[in-house]
């Protein structure tokens, strides 16, 4: 009786998603996902919800999306999750399943309503002509949901304006009646340039460029006097180079896997968020999880790889993802500000930042740190402006 | 066993081999794009060894009466010779590709057959097409074909897909060194069951 009570139980579950403001699902753009579970038995539920939805295209390559949120439900107990969920061109319905003991319970599917281009909205009371209106205790603390709005109109607000609205303006570009002491500005190429040419650690030239000149210059003559009969000093020559290029071989093995530069661009004028980049490149495949929420800042043309997990545990978010050999990543959050241990040093910002980062410049102080996490080295770079 | 005298006429093919495949290994290195740079030297490698191996082939009939045996042993060795080579290079691109060992050992079983194949195919076209122009149209231009038409359909038929494959580890890879190992196998089976009086020049 008890088992066919549990059993009841594991498929009594009932989940309803809702992805954007509205509804309507904002492209590029990280948009707000409700997702409701409730548990309509008399037994508590302990398990996991996965959200996926696949972007791209069979043509320009595909990539999937994860989401992993444990949830405890008491008996008959109903509850609301409010998670920030990347919408990109392809995606045209997320899946929802639950999982109780590693095995799937349940699974619906909900089909996304694609908007190309970002929204227009109002915070009320009063309320104004626009797509989206919202009331004040909709605003979202985290200000990545409201990456979604182009323009938010809203009175003079009973209290201060909220963090989320003022970071959504400096660093995602959001219009409203707050001005901004400046805009971030994004560009694509001269980043995606200069993390191309990232490499954990360059080619021992000073061993490299000799040993092959030697190499293709004492070639020759062991060549002809092979050719002449004499096969032994040839097979010597070669086993001593072969020997040399197979202990160059496991010395670089033990390199560094991944080089990666972390960016953060903190505003005075937002003190409890900041914007931060983390671009990374690797020597051989490898899997990085970061934490936090991160989501993909310079989507490639071909979006085959680009695979994004977020798990939600006792720290919070993290973000897993593999890095192909070769092929760069960048991706963004939007967090509270890091505490650097040892403190950064100033510095001049380095040019490749000054042309990827529109920003005033001239008003800017920049710090510079070097993080090692275990093959990882990071180079970070911490932006201050007003 | 007695180690094979090189023929005097393969000399330079050789050296030229080797000259050019160190040019290709530093310019690959030297490529400023990761994705180029990490497939470059291996496109390089295999279209070279491959003229190498025609080469080798075609030099081999010129050699000198010998018996079957003989001529496959020294066709063999002059293939791995080709392949020990570009060892030193091949295994400086391990590294600074992050290649595994499994995948650096089954691209030099793929090499081996590559280059031992296109030998077999060099020393067939001299014995059947004897006017030179012919054969030379024949030689190259099969090569081409070979080498190139696969990579546009991405058939793992031609060593420019094939040893990329291998050095990633993706499937077509693998696929690509059985068609290569099966296609030299058969040569050889194809060598000593042949007509011996036309052959064993």
């Amino acid at each position: 009786m008890i088992f066919l009570l549990w059993a009841f139980c594991a498929f009594a579950l009932e989940t309803k998603v809702e992805v954007g403001w509205g509804g309507q699902a904002v492209v590029s753009a990280v948009n707000p996902l409700w997702l409701s579970v409730s548990n309509s038995h008399p037994a508590p539920f302990s398990g996991e919800v996965r959200i996926s939805g696949k972007i791209g295209s069979p043509w320009r390559g595909e990539a999937l999306y994860h989401l992993k949120l444990p949830v405890f439900l008491a008996p008959y107990a109903r509850a609301r999750f409010l998670v920030p969920w990347p919408v990109e061109l392809g995606m045209t319905s997320v899946f929802v399943s639950v999982f109780s003991e590693g095995r799937e319970i349940s699974s619906t599917a909900a089909e996304l309503f694609l908007n190309p281009g970002r929204l227009h909205g109002a915070i009320g009371p009063p309320f104004r002509p626009a797509e989206i209106l919202l009331s004040p205790a909709e605003i979202p603390k985290d200000p990545l949901l409201l990456w979604p709005f182009s323009r938010l109109d809203f009175p003079p607000l009973p209290q201060d304006i909220p963090d989320a609205i003022k970071a959504w303006s400096v660093f995602l570009g959001g219009e409203s009646t707050w001005e901004p002491p400046f805009r971030l500005g994004i560009r694509p190429e001269p980043l995606s340039q200069h993390l191309r040419g990232l490499r954990p650690s360059p080619p021992l030239w000073p061993a490299l460029v000799p040993g092959i000149f030697l190499y293709l210059l004492l070639l020759g003559p062991l060549l002809g006097s092979f050719s002449r009969g004499r096969a032994g000093y040839l097979l010597v020559f070669l086993a001593v180079f072969s020997s040399f290029a197979l202990f160059y071989s496991v010395y670089r093995e033990a390199g560094p896997g991944v080089a990666a530069y972390l960016v953060e661009v903190r505003s005075s004028s937002v003190p409890r968020f900041c914007l931060e980049l983390w671009g990374g490149a690797s020597w051989r495949g490898e899997e990085v999880e970061l934490p936090g929420f991160w989501v993909e800042a310079l989507p490639e043309r071909g979006w085959e790889g680009l695979d994004l997990e977020w798990a939600y545990g006792p720290d919070g978010w993290r973000t897993r993802f593999s890095l192909a050999p070769g092929r760069p990543r960048v991706l963004l959050r939007l967090a509270p500000p890091q505490v650097f241990s040892p403190p950064p040093a100033k510095t001049a910002p380095p040019a490749w930042l000054v042309s990827a980062l529109a920003l005033p410049w001239d008003q800017a102080s920049v710090e510079h740190i070097v993080l090692h996490e275990g093959r990882r080295k990071t180079e970070g770079f911490i932006v201050f402006l007003p | 066993m007695k180690i094979p005298v090189l023929p005097a006429a393969l000399v330079t093919p050789f050296h030229g081999f080797a000259i050019l495949c160190g040019a290709g290994l530093l310019a690959a290195l030297l490529w400023p794009d990761p994705l180029v740079s990490r497939v470059l030297f291996l496109h390089i490698l295999v279209f070279l060894q491959g003229i190498l191996s025609l080469q080798i082939g075609e030099a081999e009939y010129g050699y000198g009466p010998l018996s079957l045996r003989a001529r496959l042993g020294r066709l063999l060795f002059f293939s791995f010779l080709g392949l020990a080579l570009a060892l030193p290079f091949l295994l400086v691109y391990r590294a600074e590709t992050a290649a595994s060992w499994p995948s650096f050992f089954a691209s030099l079983a793929f090499l081996f057959a590559h280059g031992f194949g296109w030998t077999l195919v060099g020393y067939a076209l001299a014995v059947v097409v004897r006017w030179e122009g012919l054969r030379f149209l024949a030689k190259y231009g099969g090569f081409l074909v070979v080498s190139l038409i696969p990579v546009v359909f991405g058939w793992p038929a031609s060593g420019l897909t094939v040893l990329p494959a291998l050095w990633e580890r993706r499937e077509m890879g693998w696929l690509g060194l059985a068609l290569y190992l099966g296609l030299s196998g058969v040569g050889v089976i194809w060598w000593w069951r042949k007509p011996k009086r036309s052959w064993a020049k």
